[in-house]
């Protein structure tokens, strides 16, 4: 019964997938076609710029994002300083607040430094993303100390510490984190569409947002690519997924 | 083996799309019909007037029309389309009124503007409102 139960649950969630794969090689009178892939390939020339605008995006915000979140979980677990626990209480409200909370004020500041419509309006405000900075942070407090200890008696690099005793301890939690951080970035909308005003800057999302400028044949086939590389990622590294995220466990 | 799999099918996934990007428009181009288009020029005709009791001629210049592309039967100018948000050429049937003729034109009195394309040749046949590829303006 609870596997009969488990698996209309599954359903409910994979039926819209299917389906818009399924419906995405229905021509017209209900045939199967590729018609509405050769329409998006070759008869919809701004889908291409948005598609590496979104690559280019998630891939330069997880790298960058990495350089930011590890350093800075480091410190919460390592660093003594005043008011450590409100900071991270203040992380933790900053990471559950809506996105729709912290757009505004974004947008002000990159209006004010002159970034609107350009790349950095995306990149600049992702990187310092709260959530990364949580998740590693509660991975971290289960690393060997011991390691770092150790570490420390031969150098006093924070970096080099942090290079060859942390990040080999959490290797795992980093491909877990990056594969959320990857799919968050893939799926932004409203940071496109706010900070951009070209189409050639904006990505994928945007473009599946805007169905009523485009043809609509050609939606279904841009939803199911679209869906591509977060599932080729996801098949990378979906072993570490479960590991990474169990917090304060070392595999 | 899995992770081979897996590396293929990112690689095939990313170049497929990487070549698509590069050749894309050469290949939709390819299956459109190319055409090569002039702007409609304006040429001397004699052009007879009729006052009180005779005829005056006189030389003018207007708007004219290569006899070549009136006397094919089918006058296509080429207009501006929009295709998935995309600003395109595309051609448009047009049936311009002939007046005067010279050697080489015909004058225009209607259905065409001064200012407007029309096609001189297309590799293949055209349809009123399809997209074409402008791929030499003659003028």
């Amino acid at each position: 019964m609870k596997k009969v139960l488990l698996i209309l649950l599954a359903m409910v969630f994979v039926m819209p997938l299917v389906m818009t794969v399924v419906l995405s090689f229905r021509g017209e009178n209900n045939t199967i076609t590729l018609q509405n892939y050769s329409d998006l390939l070759f008869n919809c020339f701004i889908f291409y710029p948005m598609f590496w605008n979104s690559v280019l995006y998630a891939i330069v915000i997880t790298l960058i994002q990495f350089l930011v979140i590890i350093p800075c979980a480091f410190g919460f677990i390592n660093a003594r300083f005043k008011g450590k626990n409100i900071l991270f209480v203040f992380y933790i409200i900053l990471m559950m607040m809506p996105l729709q909370v912290t757009i505004l004020p974004n947008y002000i500041g990159l209006r004010d430094i002159g970034l609107i419509n350009t790349h950095w309006s995306i990149i600049l405000p992702a990187i310092f993303s709260p959530f990364g900075v949580v998740i590693m942070n509660q991975y971290m407090q289960g690393t060997d100390n011991s390691v770092i200890e150790a570490m420390r008696l031969e150098t006093s690099s924070i970096i080099r510490i942090i290079i060859h005793a942390v990040i080999p301890q959490i290797r795992i939690c980093i491909f877990a984190t990056g594969l959320f951080v990857f799919a968050d970035c893939w799926n932004m909308l409203e940071q496109p569409m706010l900070f951009l005003r070209e189409d050639s800057l904006k990505t994928l999302s945007v473009f599946i947002a805007n169905a009523d400028k485009y043809a609509g044949n050609i939606m279904l086939p841009a939803a199911v690519i679209f869906m591509i590389p977060v599932l080729l990622l996801y098949r990378f590294f979906n072993q570490h997924l479960e590991k990474g995220l169990t917090f304060g466990e070392l595999s | 083996m899995k992770k081979v799999i897996n590396i293929a099918l990112t690689v095939v996934f990313f170049v497929t799309m990487f070549v698509l990007t590069v050749s894309a428009r050469t290949i939709h181009n390819s299956q459109i019909p190319n055409v090569t288009a002039t702007r409609l020029t304006r040429e001397d005709f004699i052009i007879e007037f009729e006052y009180d009791g005779g005829t005056f001629k006189t030389t003018q210049k207007r708007l004219a029309i290569k006899k070549s592309i009136y006397d094919s039967g089918e006058v296509y100018a080429v207009i501006t389309i929009i295709i998935n948000g995309e600003e395109r050429d595309g051609v448009h049937r047009v049936y311009p009124e002939i007046g005067a003729e010279n050697e080489e034109y015909y004058e225009i009195i209607s259905g065409v503007w001064g200012n407007e394309l029309v096609v001189v040749s297309s590799d293949r046949e055209l349809t009123d409102g399809g997209e074409v590829c402008v791929v030499e303006d003659l003028l």
